[in-house]
């Protein structure tokens, strides 16, 4: 019996630990795609960034909400923060894709996402047709959010 | 008709921060460093050829994974003597005697400067930290990006900054004049 509560324990214990794995990777050809849906709104997080980790929980609540957008988060924590970082996304119940930045050429990374950015995180974007028509470098106003979806998402 | 006014509220909308472009000239700037001085720009760059600046924090754990790389990058400066190091930080979320405490705690030997009010990192058009402008005779930005090409400063395999510094006093062309990495944004309040 002790015996059989033991293999139980491992298992749950196991079954939680690949849910606390990090995200899938997402390339920058799917990227692409992605940012081709109507009306995209992709958010670049990272765990070591402290303002991300701060407003995660009422963006996340905001884009579980929203029907105007369709958003995507991407964690580019770098490889040691990886599954730290998967457990705090958890925390905040997305229900929308996430993914993790493969690791290396940052800058191609970068640019797939928008050409015109430096890397400062946080960092979000709306995209109309694959193209970016609005930007956020820094904390996101979620009323500004709602503005400019209300705006340019018919 | 109504294209157009999406496409012109959409322009309207979209406001990144444009930093100021390799080749381009930066005006001159005097401010307070931790250890009391003034220092200016200009002065600087009449003594030496270049001056290396770089945004920093003392929050921003991309900045804090350099701070032993800030020491050893101050030191492989210090004996190019034709280049001088000034690092800023501009975040208006960090006070004066919070960045001389950090520097004092990680025993930074080397200037750092308080830019109250972000007026320095809107000269650059600095976007985040860390954040490197190579500064060279004439204000002219030489190099704008990262110091090198790992962050976590595991697998360097390159260091960028030291490379263009180390191009301009052999008198060769910079072969990479700008880079990009992720880094905090710097808190404009």
């Amino acid at each position: 019996m002790l015996h059989q509560t033991k293999i139980i324990f491992l298992l749950a214990f196991a079954l939680g630990a690949s849910l606390f794995s990090a995200q899938e990777t997402l390339s920058t050809e799917k990227l692409n795609a992605l940012k081709a849906k109507p009306c995209s709104y992709v958010h670049v997080w990272a765990l070591w960034c402290d303002i991300c980790v701060e407003e995660l929980p009422k963006l996340v609540d905001y884009l579980n909400k929203t029907k105007k957008v369709n958003p995507l988060l991407i964690d580019v924590t770098p490889e040691t923060g990886k599954v730290k970082a998967a457990q705090e996304m958890e925390k905040a119940h997305p229900r929308f894709p996430v993914y993790a930045k493969p690791y290396g050429n940052d800058e191609q990374y970068m640019k797939a996402i928008d050409a015109n950015w430096g890397g400062g995180l946080p960092y979000s974007a709306l995209y109309q047709g694959g193209k970016v028509v609005k930007v956020w470098s820094g904390a996101s106003s979620l009323s500004e959010l709602a503005k400019a979806t209300d705006a340019l998402c018919k | 008709m109504t294209q157009l006014k999406i496409f012109l509220l959409a322009l309207a909308l979209t406001s990144p921060v444009f930093s100021i472009g390799v080749g381009q000239k930066v005006a001159s700037f005097e401010l307070k460093a931790v250890d009391g001085k003034q220092y200016n720009l200009e002065n600087e760059l009449k003594k030496k050829e270049m001056v290396a600046v770089i945004f920093i924090a003392t929050k921003c754990p991309y900045s804090n994974a350099y701070i032993q790389r800030y020491r050893t990058l101050f030191d492989a400066l210090s004996q190019r003597i034709s280049v001088s190091l000034f690092t800023i930080n501009s975040n208006d979320t960090e006070s004066f005697d919070e960045v001389k405490a950090h520097a004092k705690e990680n025993k930074f030997s080397f200037p750092v400067l308080k830019d109250e009010g972000h007026k320095v990192a809107d000269l650059f058009g600095a976007e985040k930290t860390p954040e490197v402008f190579l500064v060279g005779k004439d204000k002219e930005i030489l190099y704008h990006g990262r110091i090198d090409d790992d962050a976590e400063g595991k697998h360097v395999k390159r260091q960028d900054l030291l490379a263009a510094v180390d191009e301009v006093v052999t008198k060769k062309p910079i072969s990479v004049k700008e880079t990009k990495a992720f880094g905090c944004s710097i808190k404009r309040k």
